[in-house]
């Protein structure tokens, strides 16, 4: 009994459950950030325009030039704070097309086209030359 | 055993705890595996080389089988023909002037060119796609072009395969 009044403050609250709740609050915190954060779909998204401009590369014909629409990507990118010029890059050497929506994380994907490859964002659409 | 009212509290708080973990862990699987679904695109990769193949070498209509030896003149990039770790390329031309029958296979052949993976497995397991699936099998894809060459009638026969994954960035 002496002890369990050294757990009780003067309004009366005890200060287990006070911890008990605040432990529950931060669990749920968690799980709620990680739900939101998933939701987003950065990852499919990433994965799906490093593909989607990597086999319209590959497909493309000699001095072509095409467009993607990065609206979705974009507010992506632009709610994880990534600047817009590093969200798609093309890497020459490799031949991949890399998506980065976050600092974190990427995907890259490659194509088959040979010769020289360069793509800029122009408001929401990535504007894509294949040299040939 | 006798717990009192503080002992009851414990249990019952350990009890929530487990319950609350095993809820979370719950949604955190269903979600990252929902999120993280492979977009699989290999097939359509394989059908994009097939057909940069056909298109280069039947040109404006005219078949040149000397650019099935040099595919970087069709703008396909050295890395794809050069013992590539993922990608399968194979090229025949059959005569079928003086050949009958539906089975073209056995027709004489003009020239064939096969650029083999390093590995030698994307055919194989195109091939067994029928009966044992797997996401990390390669998947193919077949043109057959009829045109002439030399006065002949002649078969292009062209087989793509990948087995590109594409990768995550750290």
């Amino acid at each position: 009994m002496h002890k369990r009044s050294i757990l009780i403050n003067k309004k009366g609250i005890v200060i287990e459950e006070i911890i008990f709740l605040v432990l529950n609050l931060v669990f749920i915190t968690i799980l709620l950030i990680f739900v939101n954060q998933a939701g987003t779909g950065r990852m499919v998204n990433e994965q799906a325009y490093a593909k989607q401009v990597a086999l319209m590369i590959s497909e493309a014909k000699p001095k072509m030039t095409f467009l993607v629409d990065m609206g979705e990507a974009l507010k992506i990118a632009d709610a994880n704070k990534m600047a817009r010029e590093n969200v798609v890059i093309i890497d020459e050497t490799k031949r991949t097309v890399n998506v980065k929506l976050a600092s974190s994380g990427g995907y890259s994907y490659g194509y088959i086209t040979s010769g020289k490859v360069s793509a800029q964002l122009q408001n929401n659409f990535l504007v894509v030359k294949v040299e040939g | 055993m006798v717990l009192n009212k503080k002992g009851d509290e414990k249990l019952l708080s350990l009890w929530w705890f487990l319950c609350l973990t095993i809820v979370g862990v719950a949604i955190v699987v269903g979600v990252w595996s929902f999120y993280s679904a492979d977009v699989d695109t290999k097939g359509l990769e394989a059908d994009i080389l097939a057909n940069k193949i056909v298109h280069c070498i039947l040109g404006q209509g005219t078949l040149n089988l000397d650019l099935m030896d040099n595919l970087e003149n069709c703008y396909i990039d050295k890395s794809v023909t050069n013992k590539s770790q993922i990608y399968y390329i194979e090229i025949k031309a059959y005569d079928l002037s003086n050949c009958a029958g539906e089975d073209y296979f056995k027709c004489p052949l003009i020239k064939e060119k096969i650029y083999e993976d390093k590995e030698k497995d994307i055919k194989m397991q195109c091939e067994l796609g029928g009966t044992a699936k797997s996401k990390y099998f390669s998947e193919c894809a077949t043109k057959k072009i009829y045109s002439f060459y030399d006065g002949k009638k002649v078969l292009l026969y062209v087989y793509a395969g990948s087995k590109q994954q594409g990768e995550s960035l750290l």
